[in-house]
C-alpha cells in the first residue's frame, strides 16, 4: 500500500517540457524507432520474455500441470518437491505448482484489469475534460485531489465491508484509487498538446471535439500512458498480494499469489521447515513484477526522445 | 510565495470537510456498528432490541447522522479529538501512545533510504553504463519488485531464525526500554522498510544527477578543466537533496500513518494497526480523528513538496 | 454465479417436468415436499457421513483435536450411550442423498467467522463434492450476530432471516445447557431449527432438571433425539493448552480450563528470573476486559478480583473465597454467605457485604452480560445483609448458582455505582481496575503491555516469589505474538487456544505444554428454514 506518487510542480513542468520536445521531434518513423530502441534495451527484451513465459504458463495452466489448484489430498500434505509435485504440496495437500499457475491467472487479471480500468477512466477524463477545460475540468481535478488524499486503507476496508470481499470488488477498489494519477498524467500531457498549432488548425477547420481528442491528441500522448499502465499493473499486483497476505484482500478461497503466501503469515514453523510453501510463489511473483518493470522502463526510454543513450 | 501558501492552506479546508464527511458517510454505510465489537456475539444474540437500543442510546449512536458529524467537527474545532467508543479513552491519548513507535520506525527508514538511495544513485549515475551502474540498477529494480512482506519474511528467516542476530518481532524486551536496549528491535523493520524505499530514491537521484550532468553549466564546468571528481561531488551533492526533499514529502503521510505491512510482520505497535483495527471495529471517533490527521498530512506534505521544489529549483515557479 | 445456478436449476426443473409428464404416474407413497432440501433428515445425515473427520483432525490439526462423530457432548460420563456413529462413510452418504433425491446442482452457501477453520472448511468442501454436494463458503466479518442468529418471525414456516445454509461455529460452554438451550423454538438466537414440539419439551426438561441424575437423563434424552435428527453437525472437540516455561514453578497447582476462572494459588508460584517477574499474555488491547461477559478468560479477571467461592481447575465450586463459608438452604432456593472481614480494595477502602449486594444486583442490568449469569442473578428475589452475613434468595431453584458464584467477580461499589450499565464495558474503570485480588494493576499501556504487582495485603498470603506479572496484549481470539515471544523465551505462562501455535511451542525445548480438556465443541449449524428469494 505504497502511497501514490503525487505530481509535483516540478513534475508537471517537466511533463510539459517533455511533451513539447516530443512534439518538436515528432517523426513519422517514431513507432519503428521505438521498437528498435526496445530491442536495443536488453533488459526490456528479457522482461518481455519472462512476462510472456509467466503469462503463458498461467493462461495455459492445464497444459503444464495435471493437478487442479483446488484438489485436496490431506494424506499427502506438506510433501517436499518431488517428481509428482514439482514444488511440493501445501498444508491441504494441494499441488503448489498448480496453485502458482492458477493463482497467476487471477493475480495477473487483477493487476491488468485494475490498470486498464483505471487507465480507461483516467485517460478518457484526462483527454476530453483536459481539452475542454472550464468548470468540469476544475471539478474533476478537485475530485482527483480528494481521491488522492483519501487514506487508501479506509477505502479498502469500508468498500470491502459494504460490498463484501470479492475479486470484482478488489478490482473496483483499485480502479477507484488508481484513476486519479492516470488522469493527472494524461491531463498534463493534453494541456501542452492542445496549445500546439495543428490542434488549433484542426479546431479552426471545425473538426469535432471527440475526434480531435481521441484521433489526434490521444496518439501523441500514448507513450507515457502505456508506461503508466505497465507500471500500475505491477503496483496493483503488489498491492493485491500484500492485502491478501494480511488477509484483507481477495477472499481466502480464491487462489492468488497473495493468498497462497498468506498461509505462512504468522507461521514461523512453516517458513522455516516448508520453504516450498512460499519461496517458489514469492519468486514467481517477484520475477513477474521485475519483468513488468523492465518492460515499463524500456517503454519509457523508447517513448522519451530526450534519452538517447 | 507567501500568498501562494496561504491560498493553498485555505483551499485545504473545503477539501478536509469533504473528505471527512465522505469517511463519515462510509462508516455509516458499513453494515453493523461498534456494538458488534463491544459485546460478544453470543451475548448480543440473546439481547432484546430494547437492550441494544439502550447501549446505542448511551453511546449517542441514536442521534441523527448529520448531528453526530457536526458534533465531531465542533470537537475538532475546539481541539477535542473525541473518545474511543470501546474504552472511553481519549483518541489523543491513544494516538500519542502509538506515535513514538511509528515515528521511530519511519524516521529510521527515511534516513536509511535517503542516505543509501542518494549515495548509490549518484554512484550509479557517475559510472553510467559501467558494471557498478548495472549491478546497482538491477539491485534497485529487484528492491522495487520484491513485495515488502516477502522481503520481511526472508529477513526474519535469515537474521532472526537462522543467524539469531536480531529479534523476530516486537519493539523491546519488557523492562529494557532504553533506546540502545531496544535498538536491535528497530534494525530489521527499519531496514526492510528503508530498503524497500531506497530503490525509489536511487532511481530519482540517478535520473536527476544524469539530467544535471548533461546540462550546459556542467559541461561548461568540465570544459573549464575542473577535475571530474570535483564536478561530480559538487553536482552530486546539489542533485541529491532535491529528491531527498521530494521523497520526504512523499513519505510524510507514512510518518504519521505508519506502514501496516511492516507493523503486522514485525508486530510493531504503530498507528497503522490502531487505525486498521478502529476501521474494522467501526470506532468512529478514532477513524475520524486519525483519518483527519492523515489527510491533513497528505495535503500539507504535497504543498511542502511544491514549495520546496520551487525554492530549490529556480526553474520552477509557483502559480 | 447465482444467475447461472438459477438458469441451470430452472432448466433442470423443465427437463424434470417433461420427463415426469412423459411417464405415467406410478402409484407411490406420497412424497413430502421440502421447501428447503436440508429439511430432509437424510440429507443432513449424509452431510455428516460424507466428511472424514479422522483424516482432517489427524492432518490439518496434527491430532490436537478429537473428532465428534456422535454428539456435541464429548465422550465421557455426560455423553449418551447408544448414539449413531456418523464416522466417515461416503457410500452411505451417497445412498442417503440418492434416496432424498438430492439436486446435484444445488449449491449450499456456507459461512464462517473464525479464520482458523478455513483449512477444515476447504477440506469439507472437497469431501462434500465427492458425494455430489456443492458448497461455497464465505468469511463473515461484521454484524455477526444479525447475520448468523436472527430468528425468523414465523418459527414454523420461516422464511429464514439469515442468508446461509451452513454456519461453521463453535461454543465454549461453561455448562452443557449452553449447547442445547438455543434449540428451543423461542430462543432468541435460534435462526436454524423450525418449531419442533418434542425438541421444545426436551429443552424444558434440561432447564428444570436439578439433581445430577435428572440433568444426565435430560441431556441423554436430548442427545439421542438430535443425534437422529442432526439439527446441528458436530465437527470436533477442541481442547485448550497451557504452555509454561521451565523458569516457572506452579508448585503443584494443575493447569485448568483457563477460559474461565479457577483457583490458581498464584502467590505460591515461583519464578526463576532475577526481576521476579512472570511473563504471560492476556494483557490489555483496548482495555482490561470487564468481568460481566467472560468471567476468567483474562488473567486480571482472575487475580485482580476475587469471587465469593473458589473453583477447581475443572470448574467445580469448592470452598469459600471472599465468603469464608456458605450454606445452601434445604429447598435449594437460598444461599447464605459469611462475608470475610478485614479485606480491603486495592485503593485501601474496606470491602463489605454491601459491595457483594451491589454487584449481584448490578450485573444483570448490564446489556450484553453473560446470559447464564444474568439468568441466575436476574432470578434473585431478595438479598438481605445482616452484619457479615449475606443471604441470597432465588425465585426458582438455580442448579448452576454455585458455579456462577465461583466465576463472577465481586466489584467495588464505590468505583462503579454511578456507571450507566449500558456503558459498563466501555468505562474508564477498565483502564486500571481495582479489585481485592492477590495482584494489583500497576501500569497499562494499551496494545503494548500491562503490568500487575503483588498485593502484599492479600488475605491469604503465599509462599512464592513473583512480584510482578508482565502481560502481552491479547484479544478473546488469542495472542498473535505468542510464538514470537516463546521463540525469544520471553513468556512463562500462556493460555493457548490455537492448535497451530501449540504445535510450534511444543517443538521448543524449554516449554511444557499441558492439554486441558474443556467443553469447546466446533460444530456447524444447518439452516432448515426456507431461504428467502
Amino acid at each position: 500500500m505504497s502511497n501514490t506518487i503525487r505530481k509535483t510542480a516540478l513534475d508537471r513542468k517537466m511533463d510539459r517540457l517533455l511533451a513539447l520536445e516530443e512534439q518538436g521531434q515528432l517523426k513519422t518513423n517514431l513507432k519503428s524507432r521505438a521498437f528498435r530502441k526496445i530491442l536495443a534495451n536488453k533488459l526490456a527484451v528479457l522482461g518481455v520474455v519472462l512476462f510472456t513465459i509467466i503469462v503463458l504458463l498461467s493462461v495455459a495452466a492445464p497444459l503444464f500441470t495435471k493437478f487442479s489448484s483446488t484438489q485436496l489430498d490431506l494424506r499427502s500434505m506438506l510433501t517436499a518437491p518431488n517428481e509428482t509435485h514439482l514444488f511440493g504440496t501445501d498444508q491441504l495437500g494441494r499441488d503448489i505448482w498448480a496453485r502458482m499457475l492458477y493463482g497467476g491467472r487471477i493475480s495477473i487479471l487483477v493487476g491488468f484489469g485494475s490498470a486498464i480500468g483505471a487507465a480507461l477512466i483516467g485517460v478518457t477524463l484526462g483527454i476530453y475534460v483536459g481539452y475542454k477545460g472550464g468548470w468540469l475540468d476544475s471539478i474533476i481535478l478537485k475530485f482527483s485531489e480528494i481521491f488522492m488524499a483519501f487514506p487508501q486503507i479506509i477505502i479498502i476496508l469500508i468498500v470491502m465491508a459494504i460490498t463484501k470481499a470479492s475479486l470484482t470488488n478488489i478490482v473496483v477498489i483499485f480502479i477507484l484509487t488508481g484513476w486519479p494519477s492516470m488522469y493527472r498524467m494524461t491531463r498534463s500531457q493534453i494541456l501542452s498538446i492542445k496549445e500546439q498549432d495543428y490542434i488549433q488548425a484542426l479546431r479552426a477547420f471545425g473538426i469535432g471535439d471527440l475526434k480531435i481528442c481521441f484521433k489526434h491528441m490521444l496518439p501523441n500522448a500514448i507513450g507515457p500512458i502505456f508506461v503508466n499502465i505497465t507500471l500500475s499493473t505491477a503496483m496493483f499486483i503488489l498491492q493485491e498480494s500484500a492485502l491478501s497476505y494480511l488477509g484483507l484482500g481477495v477472499p481466502p478461497e480464491v487462489a492468488t499469489w497473495g493468498n497462497i503466501l498468506n498461509i505462512v503469515n504468522g507461521r514461523f514453523d512453516y517458513i522455516q521447515q516448508y520453504w516450498w510453501l512460499w519461496v517458489p510463489t514469492g519468486a514467481m511473483l517477484t520475477i513477474f513484477i521485475l519483468a513488468i518493470n523492465f518492460i515499463g522502463d524500456g517503454l519509457r526510454d523508447a517513448s522519451d526522445p530526450t534519452q538517447l543513450g | 510565495m507567501f500568498n501562494y501558501i496561504v491560498r493553498k492552506l485555505l483551499g485545504m479546508i473545503p477539501m478536509l470537510l469533504v473528505i471527512t464527511f465522505l469517511i463519515f458517510v462510509g462508516i455509516e454505510m458499513m453494515p453493523g456498528d461498534v456494538i458488534d465489537f463491544l459485546i460478544p456475539m453470543d451475548e448480543l444474540a440473546r439481547m432484546t432490541p430494547d437492550e441494544v437500543n439502550q447501549v446505542r442510546e448511551a453511546l449517542g449512536l441514536n442521534q441523527p447522522m448529520l448531528f453526530r458529524y457536526f458534533s465531531w467537527l465542533w470537537g475538532i474545532v475546539r481541539g477535542d479529538l473525541g473518545y474511543s467508543m470501546q474504552n472511553s479513552v481519549a483518541v489523543s491519548k491513544l494516538l500519542l501512545d502509538r506515535l513514538p513507535a511509528t515515528l521511530e520506525l519511519s524516521i529510521a527508514a527515511l534516513l536509511i533510504s535517503t542516505f543509501l538511495g542518494s549515495f548509490l544513485g549518484v554512484i550509479s549515475a557517475i559510472r553510467k553504463g559501467k558494471i557498478a551502474d548495472n549491478v546497482l540498477s538491477m539491485a534497485g529494480m529487484i528492491g522495487v519488485a520484491i513485495p515488502q512482506f516477502l522481503f520481511g519474511l526472508v529477513c526474519i528467516l535469515v537474521f532472526g531464525i537462522y543467524l539469531k542476530w536480531l529479534p523476530v518481532g516486537g519493539r523491546f524486551l519488557p523492562g529494557k526500554e532504553a533506546f540502545f536496549e531496544r535498538l536491535e528491535y528497530l534494525i530489521m523493520p527499519a531496514m526492510v522498510l528503508g530498503i524497500s524505499m531506497t530503490a525509489g530514491v536511487m532511481r530519482y537521484s540517478r535520473a536527476s544527477m544524469l539530467d544535471s550532468m548533461n546540462r550546459d553549466y556542467v559541461k561548461t564546468a568540465r570544459s573549464k578543466g575542473l577535475s571530474e571528481w570535483k564536478v561530480n561531488l559538487f553536482h552530486g551533492l546539489r542533485v541529491a537533496y532535491t529528491p531527498v526533499m521530494v521523497l520526504i514529502g512523499f513519505r510524510l503521510p507514512m510518518l504519521i500513518g505508519g506502514s501496516l505491512v511492516i507493523e503486522q510482520i514485525f508486530q510493531w505497535p504503530g498507528v497503522g494497526i490502531l487505525f486498521t483495527d478502529a476501521i474494522r471495529s467501526q470506532n468512529t471517533p478514532i477513524i475520524m480523528s486519525v483519518g483527519l490527521f492523515m489527510v491533513l498530512i497528505v495535503l500539507v506534505s504535497s504543498l511542502l513538496v511544491d514549495v520546496l521544489t520551487a525554492v530549490l529549483d529556480p526553474r520552477v515557479k509557483l502559480s | 454465479m447465482k444467475r447461472i445456478v438459477l438458469i441451470i436449476a430452472s432448466l433442470a426443473l423443465v427437463v424434470g417436468m417433461l420427463t415426469a409428464c412423459s411417464k405415467p404416474a406410478e402409484p407411490t407413497e406420497p412424497e413430502v415436499v421440502y421447501t428447503n432440501p436440508l429439511q430432509d433428515v437424510r440429507v443432513r445425515q449424509a452431510l455428516w457421513y460424507a466428511i472424514d473427520w479422522e483424516t482432517i483432525t489427524d492432518t490439518l490439526w496434527n491430532g490436537n483435536v478429537t473428532p465428534a462423530p456422535k454428539s456435541l457432548v464429548p465422550e465421557g460420563e455426560w455423553q449418551a450411550s447408544g448414539l449413531t456413529d456418523y464416522s466417515y462413510n461416503p457410500e452411505k452418504a451417497k445412498e442417503l442423498l440418492e434416496a432424498a433425491k438430492w439436486d446435484s446442482e444445488y449449491v449450499l452457501k456456507a459461512v464462517y467467522y473464525t479464520g482458523n477453520l478455513l483449512d477444515s472448511i476447504t477440506a469439507i468442501q472437497a469431501y462434500w463434492a465427492e458425494v455430489g454436494v456443492k458448497m461455497e463458503f464465505q468469511l463473515l466479518t461484521d454484524n455477526l450476530t444479525v447475520q448468523l442468529w436472527t430468528p425468523p418471525a414465523d418459527k414454523v414456516n420461516g422464511p429464514s432471516e439469515v442468508d446461509w445454509d451452513i454456519a461453521f461455529a463453535g461454543t465454549n460452554a461453561l455448562t452443557l445447557g449452553e449447547y442445547y438451550l438455543r434449540y428451543h423454538s423461542t430462543a432468541a438466537n435460534n435462526s436454524t431449527i423450525p418449531y419442533d414440539a418434542e425438541l421444545d419439551r426436551l429443552v424444558e426438561v434440561i432447564k428444570t432438571a436439578v439433581t445430577t441424575e435428572d440433568q444426565k437423563a435430560a441431556f441423554n434424552a436430548m442427545q439421542k433425539y438430535v443425534n437422529e435428527k442432526v439439527y446441528t453437525l458436530p465437527m470436533f472437540y477442541l481442547p485448550s493448552w497451557i504452555a509454561t516455561s521451565d523458569k516457572l514453578d506452579m508448585k503443584g497447582n494443575e493447569a485448568g480450563n483457563d477460559q474461565f476462572s479457577y483457583t490458581k494459588n498464584i502467590l505460591d508460584w515461583t519464578i526463576a528470573r532475577d526481576d521476579k517477574t512472570m511473563y504471560t499474555n492476556t494483557g490489555a488491547v483496548s482495555a482490561l476486559e470487564h468481568t460481566a461477559t467472560n468471567p476468567g478468560l483474562f488473567w486480571h479477571q482472575e487475580i485482580v478480583f476475587d469471587r465469593l467461592i473458589n473453583a477447581s481447575p475443572a470448574l467445580v465450586p469448592t470452598d469459600g473465597s471472599l465468603a469464608e463459608s456458605f450454606t445452601v438452604s434445604e429447598d435449594g432456593k437460598s444461599i447464605e454467605f459469611v462475608i470475610r472481614s478485614g479485606v480491603k480494595w486495592h485503593d485501601g477502602v474496606d470491602f463489605t457485604a454491601e459491595d457483594v449486594k451491589w454487584t449481584l444486583e448490578y450485573y444483570p442490568t448490564i446489556p450484553g452480560a453473560n446470559a447464564l449469569m444474568t439468568g441466575v442473578f436476574g432470578d434473585i428475589k431478595a438479598i438481605t445483609v445482616d452484619g457479615n452475613k449475606l443471604n441470597v434468595e432465588f425465585n426458582n431453584v438455580q442448579p448452576t448458582a454455585l458455579t456462577i458464584f465461583s466465576q463472577w467477580a465481586i466489584l467495588p461499589k464505590h468505583k462503579l455505582e454511578k456507571v450507566d450499565p449500558a456503558l459498563f464495558s466501555a468505562d474508564t474503570f477498565w483502564q486500571k481496575p481495582i479489585g481485592t485480588g492477590p495482584f494489583k494493576v500497576q501500569e497499562v499501556k494499551l496494545g503494548q503491555h500491562t503490568i500487575l504487582t503483588r498485593n502484599n495485603d492479600y488475605f491469604k498470603p503465599g509462599t512464592g516469589n513473583i512480584e510482578k506479572i508482565f502481560m502481552y496484549p491479547s484479544t478473546d481470539q488469542g495472542d498473535p505474538n505468542l510464538v514470537t515471544n516463546a521463540l525469544a523465551g520471553t513468556i512463562d505462562y500462556a493460555f493457548v487456544k490455537d492448535a497451530a501455535q501449540v504445535e510450534q511451542i511444543r517443538a521448543l525445548p524449554n516449554y511444557t505444554v499441558d492439554t486441558v480438556n474443556v467443553t469447546f465443541t466446533r460444530y456447524a449449524f444447518i439452516n432448515m428454514f426456507p431461504r428467502k428469494e
